[in-house]
């Protein structure tokens, strides 16, 4: 897949492609770190979607018992008691950054407010449920965002490694040898016209006798 | 646009772009601890929440010290195999007390694994920066 650039054999272009080189494996090793780094966070939200998805459901499941047990007691207007007495969230949307990466965050707030003693420990159970879900939605999207981007740096470090990396390596291998050909044919050259100064009785004579 | 321009642009979006998400200016944990919602502003205009959970955990650590900035910066050297560096002192200290690791003051030289295990603790209140003078010495 590699080859040369097409570039003008100049001793500037060497060095510019020489500097580029250094660049590109700066950028190359930054991209690699920035991988690693996108991984492991991968794989720890990971780990975290499957722990939060069971907390969730083992919060669904005993909120829903309790909540039965209430309207039981209460009866059908507890929903309605509930949606005008119980203190209701605040949720901020914001942004989280993981090396560069921007994912969705968010915050829960509650106001502070009396209810009965049966209903105040239901909703206690309530809000731990309500952030359990927004634990999960945040982590999960962290995931994709990470997912996304893990792909995209993987694909520039390999562009890097395999195609940019080797091509500049060859380009300037390939100026090398033209300049170091160069050279050996001015030195031939010279040694040659050396010769036919010395045969002729020039100046040189007198040097190499 | 020929290849080598391309190229010469990608790499310099690349570096310019490899700490956008550096905080513009860092806030200290009293500051964060009084906020409704804690978030600091990142380089690159965005907003960057702060978990309470993990301010909660470094002020059980800590205390109210107000000389704590936040989010604690971790350098990646690029010249080492997987090193960052904490260079502030006291952040060395929280750092070094988190990980059960001696406090030999800043800089704390950190290893990847370490960084990993800091980064699952304290999420949103520890950022990776690439060194500003690697940066710089690619620029030359």
């Amino acid at each position: 897949m590699s080859s040369a650039i097409r570039v003008r054999p100049t001793k500037i272009e060497l060095i510019r492609l020489r500097r580029r080189l250094r660049t590109s494996i700066r950028v190359h090793k930054i991209l690699s770190e920035r991988l690693i780094v996108l991984v492991n966070e991968f794989m720890a939200r990971l780990r975290e979607v499957l722990d939060k998805r069971l907390e969730t459901r083992r919060a669904l499941s005993s909120g829903y018992a309790r909540a039965l047990m209430l309207l039981g007691v209460y009866g059908p207007s507890l929903a309605d008691y509930l949606w005008v007495a119980a203190p209701k969230p605040r949720v901020y949307v914001g942004t989280e950054n993981i090396m560069g990466v921007k994912v969705r965050s968010a915050v829960i707030k509650y106001e502070e407010t009396r209810l009965p003693p049966g209903l105040e420990d239901f909703v206690v159970e309530a809000r731990r449920i309500l952030e359990a879900i927004v634990d999960l939605a945040k982590t999960e999207q962290a995931l994709y965002a990470l997912g996304k981007e893990i792909a995209a740096t993987k694909r520039k470090s390999k562009a890097l490694e395999h195609i940019v990396i080797p091509r500049l390596r060859n380009t300037i291998r390939m100026l090398q040898m033209r300049f170091d050909e160069k050279d050996r044919e001015e030195k031939a050259r010279m040694k040659r016209i050396k010769q036919m100064l010395v045969r002729r009785g020039g100046p040189w004579k007198s040097e190499t006798s | 646009m020929e290849e080598r321009d391309i190229l010469s642009t990608f790499l310099a979006e690349e570096l310019r772009l490899a700490n956008r998400h550096a905080p513009r200016r860092r806030l200290s944990l009293c500051e964060l601890l009084e906020m409704e919602v804690p978030h600091v502003l990142t380089s690159d205009g965005s907003v960057h929440m702060i978990e309470p959970r993990e301010l909660r955990l470094l002020h059980e650590l800590v205390g109210r010290n107000c000389d704590l900035r936040l989010p604690i910066i971790l350098e990646y050297i690029p010249r080492g195999e997987g090193l960052y560096m904490v260079n502030d002192p006291l952040e060395a200290r929280v750092v070094a007390k988190i990980l059960g690791l001696p406090d030999h003051g800043a800089p704390l030289v950190l290893y990847r694994s370490q960084v990993m295990h800091l980064r699952r603790l304290l999420r949103t209140c520890t950022t990776i920066l690439i060194s500003p003078r690697a940066l710089a010495e690619d620029e030359q």
